[in-house]
């Protein structure tokens, strides 16, 4: 059982009666002229604080609401760098993989620059999800679709990146991901897509695409893939392809 | 508009209370406000725990009294606040004393005869916590601990205001203290009780007080046994 001791006692009635403010009758308020107060003014913040502090109640709140406060602004400010990291801010791309089913038709051929496939990889963590379940929803699969089926000709080519990757600009931001997934693919993962799916059964020779195909809409690097070939595409692809590997 | 600006920039702090106390005497309105800022929550307390039903009226009328007086005044601000708290405690005096004959109309057969005026109005006034303490409380142990407490007088002061020896308000105050501990531990207790007995409603305030209403529920065995031996 709880003890309240006098201390207490006392504390709990002042606290009460700080807490009951009264309105000014008209004849006081006339008597005090202009000067007076609103009664959300007539609690000082003094008092407020410290019936707050003695509730014990203030602490929390303000630990929390801090907390609160600070997570936000560090995760604003981490998107807001990842955004900006890309170079020049592109309204297409932060709105391409939000969307990630519908902005692909319209959108492809301006966004293929090289340098926003990078951040768009980055960024593509979040559509990932959308996209591990994008193989079974038809949505990203037409564009998808269409850029494995070239690729899986390209893929035979081997070398030949450059048809492939023009191939894959027509694709849009998700384009510039299945670029590097596909050249990612391509060049060093062949062995790890062979396992061919249903999209891979129209690209039958591309039993390297099917993965590829369904990390399509992750991998972005497919400027690096393409200009650099395999060094550094595919390490990226790799990435990229182990990911979501791991997501599926 | 200098009164509201101020009144935002800072609070009114305690020991600023001379200045505002000697500044109204001469007559500035905003010392005034600063005034009213700062103890008119007390005093409304204060009579809100009398069981005075319109304080906030009250409390502007010991506030009108004081400004329209504060030129007799001469002393500090504990003085000032001693003085205000006298004026409110005759206030609140008149008032009961009016409730009270009001109430002697009522039938003697009425069985609310045992209840005083205050705790009728304390019943629609006063947070049932609060309440449940002053209720514990005679209404003598009750006006000297809210002097006491609530208007931080001290018990000179408080003898002087309610027309009492030191020997006897020293006394009265050590009761209500007691009074009130136990009141608030005993409804502690039957708030655990009832969140064990998974009641949502909370105890009846008033331990051992009769039921107006004819209402009451019996007390639980473990209640009775908490409140018997805490």
């Amino acid at each position: 059982m709880s003890r309240m001791t006098p201390h207490g006692v006392e504390t709990m009635l002042r606290n009460w009666a700080d807490a009951q403010v009264p309105v000014p009758s008209p004849a006081l308020a006339q008597f005090m002229g202009p000067l007076v107060p609103l009664p959300a003014l007539a609690i000082s913040g003094a008092q407020l604080g410290g019936a707050a502090v003695q509730a014990g109640i203030t602490t929390k709140v303000i630990i929390g609401v801090a907390a609160i406060a600070v997570t936000g602004a560090a995760v604003a400010g981490v998107n807001h760098l990842r955004n900006s990291s890309t170079g020049e801010p592109r309204p297409p791309q932060s709105t391409a993989p939000v969307v990630p089913g519908a902005a692909d038709p319209s959108d492809q051929p301006a966004v293929g620059s090289p340098t926003t496939s990078a951040p768009a990889a980055s960024e593509s963590a979040k559509p990932e999800v959308t996209e591990s379940e994008a193989p079974q929803s038809e949505s990203p699969e037409p564009t998808r679709s269409s850029a494995p089926r070239e690729q899986t000709t390209t893929s035979p080519t081997g070398d030949g990146d450059r048809p492939s990757t023009e191939t894959h600009r027509p694709s849009p931001t998700g384009t510039s991901d299945d670029d590097g997934d596909h050249h990612g693919d391509d060049d060093g993962d062949h062995t790890d897509a062979t396992p061919s799916t249903s999209q891979t059964v129209d690209a039958s020779p591309a039993p390297t695409s099917e993965q590829t195909t369904s990390p399509d809409p992750q991998p972005t690097p497919s400027s690096t893939g393409r200009g650099k070939g395999k060094g550094k595409g595919p390490s990226k692809g790799h990435d990229d392809g182990h990911d979501e590997d791991d997501e599926d | 508009m200098g009164w509201t600006a101020r009144a935002r920039r800072d609070a009114a702090p305690s020991h600023d209370l001379d200045a505002w106390v000697a500044s109204a005497r001469a007559g500035d309105a905003d010392a005034f406000g600063w005034i009213w800022q700062a103890l008119s929550p007390r005093v409304n307390g204060y009579l809100r725990a009398r069981g005075v039903a319109s304080s906030d009226d009250v409390t502007s009328d010991v506030f009108l009294a004081a400004f329209a007086s504060i030129g007799t005044f001469d002393g500090d601000a504990a003085a000032f606040r001693s003085w205000l708290f006298t004026i409110a405690h005759h206030k609140a005096v008149d008032v009961l004393r009016r409730r009270v004959d009001v109430a002697e109309y009522v039938p003697e057969s009425d069985p609310r005869a045992s209840a005083s005026a205050e705790d009728d109005a304390l019943d629609e006034i006063v947070d049932a916590d609060v309440r449940a303490m002053l209720e514990a409380l005679t209404p003598e142990q009750r006006e000297v601990l809210l002097l006491r407490t609530v208007g931080d007088l001290s018990i000179e002061q408080v003898a002087e205001a309610t027309g009492r020896t030191v020997g006897a308000v020293k006394q009265l105050h050590h009761r209500a203290v007691a009074a009130a501990r136990r009141a608030a531990e005993s409804r502690t207790a039957e708030a655990v009780v009832a969140a064990d007995r998974g009641a949502p409603d909370r105890p009846p305030a008033r331990r051992g007080a009769p039921d107006r209403a004819g209402q009451g529920r019996p007390p639980d065995a473990r209640v009775k046994a908490t409140l018997e031996h805490p």
